[in-house]
């Protein structure tokens, strides 16, 4: 009889912890981030779109060697370039597609120049896929919005956001 | 008003039974008018305690504090296409949700929130709470077994069970605070409790508990909803409703959760008396959504228990409980009284 009663007290005793611990959640505030509105602020290192960047004449600093077309392993850049007067090469075209880029990084680690970053873009959906191969102009133009340093290969943008 | 309003009648030359017969339609307009707004608030509530226990806000888009979702909700119910199963018994499926809605809407009649507002206070009020409420099961059953679908079915036997098991301790809990009031009007209970000084709760802490998970079972409610169990019978009995239809049964749910916390108010918390510093209908509300929220909280707490379980804590712990309070109660009252 006794050991039914304390079971039954211990019973009421864990439920009662339980509410308490469901209580203190309730009066804690929500994680909850109300994602369009408010957004988390990323860390410098974030691996979003990869971009180029430019001098500080707002030419671009890539110099077309290729090496991160050869280190991507999903093969989505795509760059053209011709021989200039100078014999140095000039890039025609940079091309990156997005529905392949899975975001690794390895071209910016690659790039000798620091002529690449991953930067912080990642709301890229669309409902046309030609839309998501962003050539060099686009890239350029993430890439001049820079407002960190590179950190870890990776950059902040600033500014309102264009695609 | 009321006054007012038999003048009113009176100077247009209506006789007394039509009178009656209009007061009855108020009353009973004013009762349906309650549930549906009440159960649209409440079903507002619940997702906001559900949100913020997990630490989410809960609905919050759409007016203050998300506070117009439930109407867009059961607008979108409205309009939803009036769905029956080919292979279904149409006249007890199409039956079984006005069956569960006039069991809800039944025991508003003898709930009284003030010592004036109460729609009928009948002489045997108990047992005609018990009597209305226990026949929500057989709607249960016929929309279990009117579904032709195993899930439905096995939600209307469990819902049988359970339903049938803990109307004992309930009626055993109940029955304790009729014997100290010495009635089973709603109204002389809490006149009693105002007499005696003291509310039930403190004569009867132990009747008390029974009551509250006999109540919470009865109401098919977390952690003993066994008989809808999302994740093991779909939906249980209500797996084939949708629309209006399956509108109805969460409104009855709610409409009987309100009025499982008028009950507790009155017998166990005094119902409308309260310090004068607030009206009895405050008081009364307070109490009665007080034990709403607490419901909620212990539904968004404790995982479903398994049914095994819920039978043997009916059997082996409440009804003894309820039989030794009853027991107690009566041996007080006989020696005392």
């Amino acid at each position: 009889m006794l050991r039914y009663l304390r079971e039954v007290a211990s019973t009421l005793k864990g439920a009662a912890i339980g509410m308490g611990v469901t209580f203190k959640n309730m009066v804690r505030p929500t994680v909850t981030v109300q994602y369009p509105e408010e957004r988390l602020d990323l860390p410098v290192g974030f691996r979003g779109l990869p971009v180029l960047l430019s001098d500080v004449d707002g030419n671009l600093k890539c110099v077309a060697c290729e090496l991160c077309a050869k280190a991507c392993p999903v093969n989505c850049i795509e760059i053209q370039s011709h021989r200039g007067p100078s014999r140095a090469k000039v890039l025609d075209a940079f091309n990156i597609d997005a529905t392949w880029c899975m975001y690794c990084g390895l071209c910016v680690e690659a790039c000798p120049f620091d002529a690449l970053a991953m930067s912080d873009v990642y709301e890229l959906a669309d409902v046309d896929l030609a839309n998501l191969v962003y050539d060099k102009e686009r890239l350029a133009e993430i890439g001049r919005r820079q407002v960190t340093a590179t950190i870890n290969f990776g950059i902040k943008t600033g500014g309102e956001p264009t695609r | 008003m009321a006054q007012a309003l038999n003048d009113l009648f009176a100077a247009w030359g209506l006789s007394g039974g039509f009178v009656n017969v209009i007061w009855a339609l108020v009353k009973a307009l004013l009762v349906l008018g309650f549930i549906l707004l009440n159960a649209l608030l409440l079903i507002w509530a619940e997702r906001k305690v559900a949100g913020h226990i997990q630490q989410r806000p809960g609905p919050n888009r759409l007016g203050p504090f998300g506070l117009f979702q439930t109407f867009a909700d059961a607008l979108k119910l409205l309009f939803k296409e009036d769905v029956i199963p080919a292979a279904a018994d149409r006249v007890l499926f199409v039956l079984a949700p006005i069956v569960t809605f006039a069991s809800g809407v039944l025991v508003y009649v003898v709930i009284p929130w003030t010592p004036d507002i109460v729609v009928r206070d009948l002489n045997i009020g108990l047992i005609y709470v018990a009597a209305a409420s226990s026949f929500m099961v057989i709607s249960f059953l016929m929309a279990g077994w009117s579904s032709n679908n195993k899930w439905s079915l096995l939600g209307a036997m469990r819902s049988a069970a359970q339903l049938v098991s803990y109307e004992v301790p309930l009626a055993l809990a109940v029955v304790s605070t009729a014997i100290l009031a010495g009635s089973l009007s709603l109204y002389d209970i809490v006149q009693a409790q105002a007499e005696w000084g003291v509310w039930f709760i403190v004569l009867q802490p132990v009747g008390w508990l029974v009551f509250l998970i006999a109540t919470l079972v009865e109401l098919n409610r977390g952690p003993f909803d066994m008989p809808e169990s999302e994740s093991e019978l779909v939906a249980g009995f209500n797996t084939e409703y949708s629309g209006m239809r399956w509108a109805i049964f969460f409104l009855t749910e709610y409409a009987s959760l309100t009025a499982a916390g008028a009950l507790n108010a009155i017998l166990f918390w005094g119902g409308w008396l309260g310090p004068s510093f607030l009206p009895p209908a405050a008081w009364m509300l307070i109490k009665v959504y007080g034990f709403v929220f607490f419901a909620m909280w212990i539904r968004w707490t404790f995982p479903r228990i398994r049914v095994d379980h819920l039978m043997g804590m009916g059997w082996k712990v409440l009804i003894p409980a309820g039989v030794v309070q009853l027991l107690a109660t009566s041996a007080i009252v006989l020696i005392w009284g």
